[in-house]
């Protein structure tokens, strides 16, 4: 925690803790502190503070009564804060949308827990989840969706058919499916290839077949970056200057360097991991992008790719 | 902490409770009155009231202001407090079970400060299950747009460089990014609005309940980006070869024209924006070629040769 904590977000903890305390006729310090995230000693100092707070003329009577005592945390007379401040929309909606998420993944009951927390939230916000908000986290394979992340769960070696995008070749592989994860719209498998022995990331939607195997893997405590792009070391770098129509590059992809050429064109330091996956984006930014430099076997794939899928057009 | 924060604190619970302690609208004079702690210098004194406001305004207090003569200011119980959703156990469970999992990051939008309100947070640390996360893109409109959909409050925007009124329907995260759909009113026709293309502020404006949503807006149809345009300029028949051609549907390509023996297939595409179509196609690299209309082929052809330098 490195940023200080400010007055709004301590009014913030006390208007939810207040009414749940004084519901509760008082409550254990240690699990008010874990509930809402805070020390005894950041707990003690804004009861002291709440205990002088009320409304004129400030007699016994009109002020909250708030004390902490013998491990216990009591609060009474709150009566203006008896019950917690509605959610902000921002707050409805990533409590909705998320809730939606989760259960538009397959084999989430759809009348399960979740679902019905997320009808209960909805009335409480005064919301129509069916209606007003809609999440969509990837298109995927139902079914090897489902195999990847059973497996992952239990903990079992998949072999997967895979379709490789960056270098345009199809695979079968071994791998210990560490993590499922859905970003910018899509699924991705992370996890430790055996053929290329190291960890890899699949896109789920390129994997043809998931078939699960006896044989457990051992999860790692860090399983890597959820991003759909994670540099390796190694990776080659080429330079691109980029029209501006074509900028949003430099905030889609990670990127070493950014400089601006004036007249909103950039040049950028783009690591990359396959010689597929910069012809394809070569090929897609066609004359918007430049190849500036970089290693003689990468400056020319995007011209190459674009000259043999002409012939098909000429 | 300091002195200074626990005034500040003290003061804006004062302030909240004469507010929400108020049977009628008050003006800054009486609850400055009726508040300790402001500072005897009127200046100073106005200037941290309206700050007070606006904090409380930021974190959702429904303040309201009546800009009169002599402005007032007011908040309703009915409009402060959230009403109990009796979640059990099980079901609150669920919840922090699932913000934990998936990661959406908004202004204003603390998933754990949302969970304080509605379950007095959790007794014990809850993490993503093993094996499984998701993440959908955070932008400081969607809750504006939210608060809009959900009252049925027609919002102002701009988009492409205009002005627009639209009846916002409903907000949908697809592929990766997130769209309203919505009336628009200037233009009175459907229209789908990606959100991190809005220019601007968005501007709630008028009434609640302004507009009925037509039924069936129930499940938003993922938009694929060539169709993302004021109208369709013509349908492109795209062939893709076999390995590819599931792939090719699953990004929204989904009406088949024909069914070649080899397993190939020959798509028919309808395009409104021509731009997100080549590139759509040229990402299938050799694994697809437009086959018409003349104009698209032509406009592939002079693409290719550009790049091809």
């Amino acid at each position: 925690m490195t940023r200080r904590t400010t007055a709004d977000d301590r009014l913030r903890r006390l208007l939810a803790l207040v009414p749940w305390v004084a519901a509760r006729g008082g409550a254990d310090v240690d699990e008010v502190c874990a509930r809402f995230g805070c020390t005894e000693d950041e707990l003690r100092a804004d009861l002291e503070l709440l205990f002088v707070c009320g409304v004129h003329p400030f007699t016994p009577d009109a002020l909250v009564e708030a004390w902490l005592e013998d491990g216990t945390v009591h609060i009474s007379y709150a009566d203006w804060f008896r019950r917690p401040l509605r959610l902000t929309p921002a707050q409805g909606l990533v409590l909705v949308a998320t809730a939606r998420a989760l259960l538009s993944v397959p084999g989430t009951d759809p009348a399960g827990p979740l679902a019905r927390a997320l009808d209960k939230v909805a009335v409480a916000v005064g919301a129509e989840p069916g209606e007003g908000v809609d999440v969509e986290l990837g298109e995927a394979d139902r079914d090897v969706l489902a195999e990847l992340q059973a497996a992952s769960a239990a903990g079992r070696r998949v072999e997967l058919d895979y379709y490789s995008f960056g270098s345009d070749r199809f695979t079968t592989r071994l791998v210990d499916p560490w993590l499922v994860f859905s970003s910018g719209g899509s699924w991705y498998l992370r996890g430790h290839d055996h053929h290329a022995g190291e960890p890899r990331r699949f896109r789920v939607d390129r994997v043809q077949a998931a078939r699960p195997t006896d044989q457990p893997f051992e999860r790692p405590a860090d399983t890597g970056p959820t991003e759909p792009y994670t540099r390796r070391a190694g990776d080659p770098v080429v330079v691109l200057d980029l029209e501006p129509a074509a900028a949003w590059v430099a905030g889609h992809h990670p990127v070493d360097g950014v400089e601006e050429l004036g007249g909103g064109r950039l040049r950028v330091h783009l690591p990359v991991s396959e010689p597929g996956w910069l012809a394809r984006l070569l090929v897609r930014l066609g004359p918007l992008a430049t190849v500036v430099e970089g290693p003689p076997e990468l400056t020319g794939v995007g011209r190459a790719a674009a000259a043999r899928l002409l012939r098909r057009y000429r | 902490m300091g002195a200074e924060q626990d005034r500040k604190l003290e003061r804006l619970v004062d302030l909240l409770a004469a507010l929400l302690d108020a049977r009628q609208p008050r003006t800054r004079a009486e609850l400055q009155r009726l508040v300790p702690l402001y500072p005897d210098d009127d200046v100073a004194a106005r200037r941290s009231f309206s700050r007070d406001v606006e904090v409380l305004a930021r974190m959702g207090v429904p303040v309201e202001i009546d800009d009169g003569q002599v402005p007032t200011y007011r908040v309703r119980r009915e409009a402060y407090e959230l009403p109990d959703p009796g979640l059990t156990e099980e079901e609150a469970a669920a919840l922090h079970l699932a913000l934990a999992t998936v990661d959406l990051d908004l202004p204003e939008g603390s998933p754990a400060e949302a969970l304080w309100k509605l379950t007095g947070g959790a007794a014990e640390r809850i993490t993503a299950p093993a094996g499984s996360t998701a993440t959908l893109p955070g932008h400081e409109h969607l809750g504006a747009l939210w608060a809009a959909v959900n009252g049925r409050q027609r919002v102002r925007l701009t988009y492409r460089g205009e002005p627009r009124e639209v009846e916002p329907w409903q907000l949908s995260c697809q592929r990766g990014h997130w769209y309203l759909k919505g009336f628009d009113t200037g233009r009175a026709g459907e229209r789908l609005y990606r959100v991190d293309r809005i220019e601007g502020p968005v501007v709630l404006d008028g009434p609640l309940g302004a507009f009925q949503r037509p039924a069936g807006t129930g499940r938003a149809t993922p938009p694929p980006p060539w169709l993302l345009g004021d109208e369709v300029r013509y349908v492109a028949r795209l062939w893709v070869d076999a390995g590819q051609a599931d792939f090719a549907r699953a990004q929204g390509a989904t009406e088949v024209e024909e069914r070649r023996p080899d397993g190939s297939v020959v798509l028919a595409v309808p395009v409104a924006n021509p731009e997100a179509f080549r590139s759509f196609a040229l990402a299938l690299l050799d694994h697809a070629e437009v086959l018409g209309p003349p104009e698209a082929r032509a406009a592939m052809a002079d693409w290719l040769e550009a790049a091809a330098g």
